[in-house]
């Protein structure tokens, strides 16, 4: 267990201390918020991938836009609003190697403790996800996969409630006509048991 | 449905939690980048604006790569006279570079206007001509006949103009076209098995039959399809999407209406792989489970080999499954299984099962211990492990 003088602190305080140049608080909110940054990056961008690059980008646009949080209370909703932005670039760095034709990095992370059915269940999944543009994937990230409320995912994507509410109306329909057609995806959307343990 | 399911299964798989080692490894290299930036000294303006220079320069090359290609050549085989190929008794041939071939049929009159990397731009002044277009990516291919221009980027197809009648005949082999021109501003695809015949204010588009070619005077079949003249501009886009995005718009009902409009036989018998497996998908999502077996088959049947074909038999052997057949479905899913289809795992789980309900204990059994040598953590290994315990 590590003893530090913000051990106990609220995301609030530890905002704070940051804010104020307290060193040990910079090691603090990385204990405190890693894991939620690392989670919204690899439910953005596929959860078989290696995001640790990605979780370094966002830490250090953190810390460095920090004076600009008018309300340490929200610090998790700004942490996930720099998340979503870094994980954009990353699906527009993608494509453009796409275009480019240049080879993508292998995945590394090994997805937990899924056995190799749901692995492939979800790589199928963020293969069709790849299809969706950025704006319709991440709202339908942040909604289904990462369940946020309908006013978070407005916020972190910075659109109003009313769009937000038309993107996953549309999204929704998308991806579940897309998993429809995949005959293992399938299996998750039928009630039928015994296909996938 | 219980979308539920797969979307708590991403969840769980995208977990925020690392090991206490690679959380302390990427603490230490924050911190450290954190305190060194505090000594890190200015950036230089020009440096940046050096690297931005560079970068422009970098994307204005792999931009322009396509049109610095050295254009296609070509050779004419027939009668050429002044720029134009116009043969009298016999056909003339025009070969491209890239494979492409025109055939010019006799007192046609033709001109390879423009030659470019991508393709070329064909003047057609009267009469037929045949064209096999390499597809290529990128290829970019014009026929223009009187008011009109057909798009090309990798098909067959026969297109005649007459300027005294003002009529345009079209007629595909395989892959599409889009048609552009007086009747059709906003363009209008035409696929492989589909005539169209603009004529006297007109555009109409018609399945060919095996017998309306051999009576090509004949009068439309009864599955012609009337395009509404002239197309509103909101509907350019859907007038020239192709059935596999149409699929991914969510947008099935359209695509079996546009099949039962061409003719769904026509489109089995001669419809493209990326149609048949469009339409195939269409009718699964529709609940028609008649249409999407003959797409299925017809996959199978006409393009023995594809992947596509593999997975059309693990679809066929999951219907035969649910319809109560299991013979025919072990039948299927052991074609997939040979034809090294995309799913072997759920295709040998779904085999064992089957012989199960169709009281192949036996065989069962001997599938079930394949099932757990193979996929010891599958789906179905539970079931194997229970088969292959079981008196």
């Amino acid at each position: 267990m590590r003893r530090l003088p913000l051990e106990d602190a609220s995301d609030a305080d530890i905002a704070r201390a940051a804010a104020s140049g307290q060193a040990a608080a910079q090691g603090r909110a990385w204990d405190r918020f890693a894991p939620l940054v690392r989670g919204m990056l690899r439910r953005s961008l596929g959860p078989l991938e290696d995001v640790e690059d990605h979780v370094q980008e966002v830490f250090i646009r953190f810390f460095r836009n920090l004076p600009s949080l008018r309300d340490p209370e929200a610090v998790r909703a700004f942490l996930i609003g720099i998340s979503i932005r870094v994980a954009a670039s990353e699906l527009r760095r993608r494509r453009v190697r796409r275009w480019l034709h240049l080879s993508e990095r292998v995945p590394e992370h090994a997805g937990g403790a899924l056995d190799e059915e749901a692995r492939e269940a979800v790589r199928r999944l963020y293969a069709l996800l790849d299809r969706l543009n950025d704006e319709a994937r991440l709202a339908f990230v942040l909604r289904f996969i990462e369940g946020l409320e309908l006013t978070a995912v407005a916020e972190a994507l910075g659109i109003s409630l009313a769009t937000t509410k038309r993107r996953l109306s549309k999204v929704q329909r998308q991806v579940l006509a897309m998993v429809e057609r995949d005959p293992l995806l399938a299996e998750y959307l039928s009630d039928s048991e015994g296909s996938f343990a | 449905m219980n979308a539920e399911r797969l979307w708590e299964l991403a969840r769980r798989a995208g977990d925020g939690a690392v090991t206490e080692e690679v959380h302390q490894r990427g603490k230490e290299r924050l911190l450290t980048t954190l305190a060194a930036a505090r000594v890190l000294p200015a950036r230089r303006p020009w440096l940046l604006m050096a690297a931005g220079v560079f970068a422009l320069a970098l994307l204005a090359v792999v931009l322009m790569r396509p049109w610095v290609r050295a254009p296609l050549t070509y050779t004419v085989d027939g009668v050429a006279d002044r720029g134009y190929v116009a043969p009298d008794a016999e056909h003339a041939t025009v070969s491209f570079s890239d494979g492409t071939v025109l055939r010019v049929e006799p007192s046609a009159r033709a001109r390879v206007a423009d030659v470019h990397a991508r393709g070329a731009r064909i003047l057609l002044e009267r009469g037929s001509a045949h064209i096999a277009v390499v597809p290529r990516p990128g290829a970019e291919w014009r026929i223009e006949a009187g008011p009109y221009a057909i798009e090309v980027t990798g098909t067959a197809f026969s297109v005649s103009w007459s300027p005294d009648e003002q009529r345009l005949r079209v007629e595909m082999e395989s892959g599409s076209v889009v048609v552009r021109g007086a009747l059709a501003r906003d363009g209008v695809s035409v696929h492989a098995g589909e005539r169209l015949i603009a004529e006297g204010g007109e555009l109409r588009i018609e399945a060919i039959a095996a017998q309306a070619r051999e009576q090509e005077e004949s009068a439309p079949s009864a599955s012609a399809r009337a395009v509404p003249l002239p197309p509103p501009a909101s509907s350019s886009a859907a007038v020239t999407k192709s059935w596999s995005q149409r699929i991914a718009a969510g947008e099935f009902a359209v695509v079996l209406r546009e099949a039962e409009a061409r003719g769904i036989g026509s489109v089995l018998a001669s419809g493209a792989l990326a149609d048949l497996v469009a339409l195939a998908d269409a009718a699964r999502y529709m609940k028609r489970a008649d249409v999407a077996r003959r797409a299925l088959e017809a996959q199978r049947n006409r393009f023995a080999g594809t992947r596509e074909a593999a997975t059309a038999a693990f679809l066929l052997g999951r219907m035969a499954d649910e319809a109560g057949a299991p013979d025919r479905a072990i039948s299927l899913y052991d074609a997939h299984l040979a034809e090294g289809g995309a799913f072997a795992t759920e295709a040998l789980g779904r085999k064992m099962l089957a012989e199960q309900r169709a009281g192949r204990l036996d065989a069962a059994r001997a599938t079930a211990r394949l099932y757990l040598q193979r996929y010891p953590k599958g789906a179905h290994a539970r079931a194997a492990e229970q088969l292959v315990a079981s008196p």
